[in-house]
């Protein structure tokens, strides 16, 4: 099915792209990394919605909802140590998403967008409300690592989390995931318990989410509701994954490398207005052009090659 | 006591007309075109600001912008409708669950568009001008004249609305498309035309909507956001293509909100919004009045 030649020319590159990662932090400055920390950030963000939102076909728009919860329950259990925090913080992710997802999966279609936008907002409010009424704190405060510590950790999820992605696809999880998507029925009598299977893919999502904001707040040191439920992180995670291509890893890897060394150059400057209509005018003419994305457009070149 | 009870409903009814407004323009967008319009309270915005740029710049009173203004955004919607795009999306082969997605990834780019451009002109600075803020006491009840304006001013234009719907052919081409689209099809309705004209209805509330808004509140590019999910509340509370459901579902909302402010904190508010949205999607998908304008 899939040619030998193929796959050694893709085993090169993967260890190519292994071997480069391996020795980037000895000899890029701090400019570099900074960026590709911001980089690797969304790669990894966008991966985890592709297995919800890509494979299930339900589009989440609260990527910021369990990125902040990652932030600040790592914030609270810092006292364990932050390396040994951060698999608990997967763990307290994945399972608070699993059991919102029992009564969240039975909305659907565009009202499952607004309610997840919705869950994003609750909890930075609720969170808020909590610090501000009971607490008298505005932020908080967490031991920084080094850019070195965070680097390795990054590329060590983003490694995972597509490879998780990838088997996630190949296996009985990802066919279920798949006949979910085209017909919800269909998949019930066929005999794929629907609730569960969207609750695990919500959990691993989450979970993976959760990781990577408890992770973003060791670069800066610090959180607080802005920074964590910024609604930002959510429309950006959603452009990049539709732009990429539903439930297309490669396409979103390509998109979300593209699009967020854009938004760390630009977005985050004085003025980040110009690219984010940009961003806008982007993602709306390549929903009319080619509404699978980019990831659709290299599989359609792939297929001609193929044919011809 | 009696003033602080009257003072909290005329608050809701002011508040509850304006979600009235934008709720009937979502719920009709919704209901007739497939269109789940997260652009909504952006759209609100820029008639704000429409309104606000007329008034200062020109010295156009805003008694007047509330007519000019919805024209304009009827006329955007005319247009994205027609140029933008929307017009093939929605008029493609597919389930409605597609064209929905699609039109929600759609019109959630155009709230970056919208608002981002509305940031770079005018930066992100709240902007407020002042207009019929006199006080008028009636029966020894003392009110602001802007908000009552803004109640007269949405209950006429929502009456205006139903009576385009029941009683004119317009109306019955619109109301036999959120019924059964393929019907109408079929008994020779142009649904391209009803869609047109849905547009341009539902922009124009939004922009009427905007236009009051900036005259009771401070106003700023990124409050659209907020305006949007308060419209879908209202949306879910009414039930989709339902006026009523939206004048009885943004009045129900407004009281709740305003009870809400003045008896806990208006910091957890926003949060009660949101826990009132997802819990009624829970228990009640399809909303208290389903059916009927």
């Amino acid at each position: 099915m899939i040619s030998t030649k193929g796959n050694f020319l893709k085993m090169i590159l993967i260890l190519g792209v292994l071997a480069f990662s391996a020795i980037f932090p000895f000899f890029a400055p701090s400019y570099l990394m900074e960026l590709f920390l911001s980089i690797i950030t969304y790669v990894i963000l966008v991966a985890a919605w592709n297995i919800l939102s890509g494979y299930t076909g339900y589009l989440f728009l609260g990527t910021s909802a369990f990125y902040g919860l990652g932030a600040y329950i790592l914030a609270y259990i810092q006292g364990i140590g932050v390396l040994f925090a951060i698999p608990i913080v997967a763990i307290i992710c994945f399972i608070i998403a699993f059991f919102i997802g029992f009564p969240f999966f039975r909305i659907r279609g565009v009202y499952f967008t607004i309610a997840s936008y919705a869950l994003s907002l609750l909890f930075g409010n609720l969170f808020l409300y909590y610090e501000q009424v009971f607490k008298s704190t505005t932020g908080r405060t967490v031991p920084i690592q080094s850019s070195t510590t965070i680097y390795t950790m990054f590329v060590f999820f983003a490694i995972t989390t597509l490879m998780v992605a990838y088997l996630i696809k190949r296996y009985r999880l990802g066919f279920g995931f798949l006949i979910i998507k085209g017909n919800e029925e269909v998949a019930e009598v066929i005999g794929v318990n629907t609730v569960i299977y969207k609750c695990i893919a919500f959990g691993i999502s989450a979970a993976i989410m959760g990781t990577v904001g408890a992770t973003s707040i060791l670069r800066g040191g610090y959180v607080d509701t802005t920074i964590a439920f910024g609604n930002v992180i959510s429309f950006n995670t959603l452009i990049m994954g539709v732009l990429g291509g539903l439930g297309n890893i490669t396409g979103g890897l390509i998109s979300s490398i593209l699009l967020s060394s854009l938004y760390s150059l630009f977005g985050t400057s004085g003025d980040p207005f110009t690219y984010l209509i940009i961003m806008g005018l982007l993602t709306y003419i390549i929903m009319l052009v080619s509404p699978k994305g980019i990831g659709g457009a290299i599989d359609k070149i792939r297929l001609k090659r193929k044919g011809g | 006591m009696l003033d602080a009870v009257i003072n909290l409903l005329f608050n809701s009814l002011f508040l509850g007309s304006i979600y009235a407004l934008v709720g009937s323009s979502l719920t009709l967008l919704y209901g007739v075109a497939s269109t789940c319009n997260l652009a909504e309270g952006d759209l609100m915005i820029v008639g704000s600001y429409l309104t606000y740029f007329l008034f200062v710049a020109l010295g156009i009173i805003p008694l007047i912008s509330i007519l000019v203004v919805p024209l304009l955004l009827g006329i955007l919607g005319l247009a994205l409708y027609r140029v933008g795009g929307f017009s093939t999306v929605l008029r493609k082969d597919t389930t409605r669950m597609n064209k929905e997605l699609s039109m929600a990834i759609l019109t959630f780019a155009l709230t970056l568009i919208i608002d981002n451009i509305i940031a770079k002109i005018f930066t992100t600075n709240y902007k407020t001008f002042s207009y019929f803020t006199d006080i008028i006491e009636i029966m020894g009840f003392r009110f602001m004249l802007n908000k009552l304006f803004t109640i007269i001013i949405s209950l006429i234009f929502i009456a205006f609305l139903l009576v385009i719907l029941k009683r004119t052919w317009f109306g019955l081409g619109i109301r036999c498309v959120l019924n059964d689209e393929l019907a109408a099809g079929v008994v020779g309705i142009e649904i391209d035309k009803v869609y047109l004209f849905t547009f341009f209805i539902s922009f124009a509330i939004a922009g009427m909507a905007g236009s009051l808004f900036s005259m009771n509140f401070y106003i700023s590019p990124y409050l659209g956001g907020e305006l949007t999910m308060i419209a879908f509340v209202i949306v879910i509370l009414g039930g989709s293509g339902s006026i009523r459901g939206a004048l009885l579902g943004g009045m129900i909302f407004a009281f709740l909100e305003t009870i809400i402010t003045f008896f806990l904190s208006p910091l957890i508010r926003i949060g009660i919004i949101y826990l009132v949205l997802i819990l009624f999607l829970l228990v009640k998908p399809k909303g208290l009045f389903k059916g009927g304008t």
